[in-house]
């Protein structure tokens, strides 16, 4: 069967819901304490950390916080967006309970996390980086700066716990305790 | 701190608890804590260390401390009995704790098998140009008890302790410990003793050249930025350190952060700004936490603040921290970036010196840069200048990973050929592992195979053969990996990277990877590698930013330099490193619960997935198709006729 090339290029992974919306009041008050410019240009210096600021506490970042962060500091939405859109570290779609944070530097490259990463790809059927799982219990992210360690590349953060020198023997282990528990 | 006297009273006091220190009667055991560490388990020693000490009661001092630039060798962890050199131990584990206490602490042994040498007192310090070993031979040093000298460590040998002398020294979250080491005496001999046209005079004098890739000449940077007239300037201290396999400025701020600050406290003072910033990657947490508390203890000692040892000048340090981005390291973006813009770099001229931080002139410097400041204001630029070779002056951080021997954070002086850095200092490559490339300049520089080892580690002689120094990122490409996997992983990192402001990158980088994955798939064809060098220097010649001007670099020295690795796979359709067939695309395509989704489609880089739903997922009311849906293993799908 032949199949044209727009078929091939589906992509119907739907973000899973965030389990635990972020509360406005929250960031209304964290806004109120710790990002009090003293001037137009500090305000928008500002925004940047607010944003990561709040994804460090949630996970991740939707656009009603951002829209309260533009807010408080008396900056445009669309610049605020375009922050929340640009930046590779931010997220609008929480993550799933289980993180995969492969490391894919150069370094680790050359040691063969490429294919690893191509491996559980396969393995938990996903197309990008950053997407969850079907069944929802894990997140793949594909770190491609450098996780400092790369004497024991490939190396991999899963669940804020590093492990290193893996192999496919190794990641499959893994994600089977992942996918288990 | 109100004036002169208060700074040499804190000095004095810094001092005295620091010999008091070393003096001390206790067995003092240091732990190194920093990002290449703490993925083997170095918090978790520290903590148990704690808590086996306080549980048995014994009279130990646990300190934690930065890097000693010993990668390889993590988790470090020295010793420093009294009466005793101090023993530095590597690779110590998280299951050794109990061991390590009963076999180097308590007692008098030493734990001869995880030794890697002793140490004098005034630490990890050599005097350039002077190499470890020549400063141990002029000294005589001799085993104690068995344990050799670590400066005649094979990793160390070759290498200059200068920068990176309070590294694995000092706790980097203490200014005590700084001041005690000499630290803001260069910020206050700047302040109270000279002019800043006399700084610059002695920056320039020194003939540095910016560490961060580019090279521009710092004094000339700094003398403009003076020259300007402005009610507002500011410093901005590049700290954001994307390249891959990059983490010297990661390893300063985690092991040394004051002296980065000190570096911007003293551009201030140079060119007449109030308001410093450290840009820092948002990717090294353990630096940003470091450096905050830095400033913090900075401005509680009265160095930061209002009218500073009463000279009547104020000075504010603000850290920004980047989201993740590798095009914020680019300078007119980074500008961008701590502005809260997107981070997208823009036409020079004007320059940041003349317009840049709100409309205003900015000094960026590169982490490394500033931290050679303070050194430059005490020591004087004649000093620095005599350091090294006339073009490439001073020291400078190397950071070389992949299969080789000894990774880590090294010093040379810029006068060693790249053999000797491969082979004298970081050891040659693992065992089992064939030398097969090196690729400088992080991802921006050419690959060089092993003919053309003999260039030295400078800013000029590898440029000829299209290496590049770069930031003194590199990686050692082994007989596994093939020119054209590499040239693919390189392309995409900077296809990813790309900031989507200008043409030619933006769109000739994914079709620069694309071009690479139908070779690598197999479907190349000879006239493919005319194409990349035709696209390659398209893209060179047009592109705005340096990200666009350097991302076909190594591509094209790759297809020079290992035509052989091209024609494998366009010609016998094979992996050259494994023998194996190449994959086919179509294998690629997994089929799961109805959706079609091709892993890594080489027609789809960066673009963003179209939500077009599978024929599948649509509720069908053909009672047939419902059938097949419901089958067990990979459906089949149906032909549907389209418009």
């Amino acid at each position: 069967m032949v199949q044209s090339s727009e078929e091939q290029r589906i992509d119907p992974v739907p973000p899973p819901q965030p389990a635990q919306p972020i509360d406005l009041a929250w960031v209304k008050h964290l806004m109120d304490e710790e990002f009090n410019p003293r001037d137009w240009r500090e305000a928008n210096e500002l925004a940047l950390l607010a944003l990561m600021e709040i994804q460090e506490h949630w996970g991740y970042c939707s656009e009603d916080a951002a829209a309260v962060v533009a807010e408080h500091l008396n900056i445009e939405l669309q610049r605020v967006y375009s922050l929340l859109t640009f930046y590779g570290d931010l997220r609008t779609t929480p993550r799933a309970d289980n993180v995969y944070i492969a490391c894919d530097g150069a370094a680790c490259n050359v040691l063969g996390s490429g294919q690893l990463v191509d491996h559980i790809f396969n393995r938990l059927g996903i197309v990008r980086k950053g997407q969850t799982s079907q069944d929802g219990k894990v997140t793949m992210e594909v770190f491609s700066g450098c996780m400092g360690a790369c004497q024991v590349g490939p190396l991999a953060q899963i669940n804020g716990k590093y492990y290193g020198n893996l192999n496919q023997e190794k990641v499959d282990q893994i994600l089977n305790e992942l996918i288990d528990r | 701190m109100t004036d002169r006297s208060a700074f040499d009273q804190l000095h004095a006091r810094a001092t005295a608890e620091w010999n008091a220190l070393q003096q001390s009667d206790k067995t003092i055991v240091t732990v190194n804590i920093h990002g290449g560490s703490i993925p083997v388990g170095a918090e978790n020693i520290y903590k148990n260390l704690l808590f086996q000490i306080e549980t048995q009661q014994l009279p130990i001092i646990v300190r934690k401390t930065g890097s000693l630039g010993f990668e390889f060798a993590e988790t470090i962890v020295q010793v420093k009995r009294p009466n005793e050199p101090t023993i530095v131990y590597g690779y110590i584990t998280e299951d050794d704790v109990i061991q390590f206490l009963e076999q180097a602490v308590v007692g008098e042994n030493i734990w001869t098998e995880k030794a890697l040498g002793w140490l004098e007192p005034q630490g990890l310090v050599v005097e350039p140009p002077m190499t470890l070993e020549q400063s141990a031979d002029e000294a005589g040093l001799t085993d104690y008890k068995g344990i050799p000298p670590l400066k005649r460590h094979p990793y160390l040998r070759r290498q200059t302790r200068w920068l990176a002398r309070r590294w694995g020294r000092i706790d980097p979250d203490s200014i005590e410990d700084y001041i005690a080491e000499g630290g803001y005496q260069g910020f206050v001999k700047a302040l109270t003793e000279m002019t800043p046209d006399e700084v610059i005079e002695e920056v320039k004098k020194t003939n540095i050249r910016g560490r961060g890739g580019a090279g521009f000449q710092m004094g000339i940077k700094w003398e403009s930025g003076r020259k300007s007239r402005n009610n507002q300037k500011y410093v901005i201290c590049n700290g954001h350190e994307g390249e891959p396999n990059v983490f010297k400025d990661r390893r300063t701020f985690e092991s040394d952060p004051h002296v980065v600050l000190e570096g911007i406290m003293i551009g201030c003072i140079a060119i007449d700004a109030t308001i410093g910033y450290a840009f820092i990657g948002g990717e090294f947490p353990l630096g940003i936490k470091r450096f905050k508390q830095a400033v913090k203890e900075a401005e509680k000692a009265g160095l930061l603040g209002k009218n500073i040892l009463g000279s009547g000048k104020d000075l504010e340090v603000r850290v920004r921290i980047g989201g993740g981005a590798y095009i914020s390291g680019e300078g007119s973006a980074l500008i961008y970036s701590v502005q809260g813009d997107r981070p997208q770099p823009r036409t020079k001229p004007p320059r940041s010196v003349e317009y840049g931080l709100w409309g205003k002139p900015t000094v960026v410097n590169n982490v490394e840069t500033l931290a050679n400041a303070p050194d430059i204001i005490m020591r004087g630029g004649d000093w620095f200048h005599s350091i090294g070779p006339e073009h490439s002056t001073g020291t400078k951080f190397v950071t070389i990973s992949g299969p080789i021997k000894y990774t880590g954070v090294s010093e040379i002086v810029m006068n060693m050929s790249i053999h000797d850095l491969i082979y004298d200092v970081h050891g040659g490559m693992r065992e089992g592992s064939e030398f097969k490339g090196f690729q400088t300049g992080g991802v921006s520089g050419g690959c060089l195979p092993a003919d053309q080892l003999h260039y030295m580690v400078d800013l000029e002689d590898m440029n000829v053969v299209g290496g590049m120094l770069g930031s003194a990122g590199f990686i050692v490409l082994d007989h596994n990996t093939t020119a054209v996997e590499w040239a693919r992983y390189l392309m995409k990192f900077n296809a990813d990277e790309s900031c989507g402001k200008c043409t030619p990158c933006r769109l000739g980088c994914p079709a620069m990877t694309e071009i690479l994955d139908r070779v690598r798939y197999g479907t190349g064809q000879e006239s493919d590698l005319d194409l990349i060098n035709y696209t390659g220097k398209q893209i060179i010649e047009i592109s705005l930013c340096g990200l666009g001007q350097a991302a076909p670099a190594p591509i094209l020295s790759l297809v020079q330099n290992y035509r052989d690795d091209f024609l494998s796979y366009i010609r016998e359709k094979r992996n050259p490193a494994t023998g194996q067939p190449l994959v086919d695309a179509a294998n690629l395509i997994v089929l799961t619960r109805g959706t079609r989704k091709v892993v890594d489609d080489p027609y789809r880089i960066g673009r963003e997935p179209q939500p077009v739903p599978s024929p599948l997922t649509i509720e069908s009311s053909n009672a047939e198709e419902k059938k097949i849906q419901e089958q067990d293993g990979p459906p089949i799908i149906p032909e549907i006729s389209r418009p």
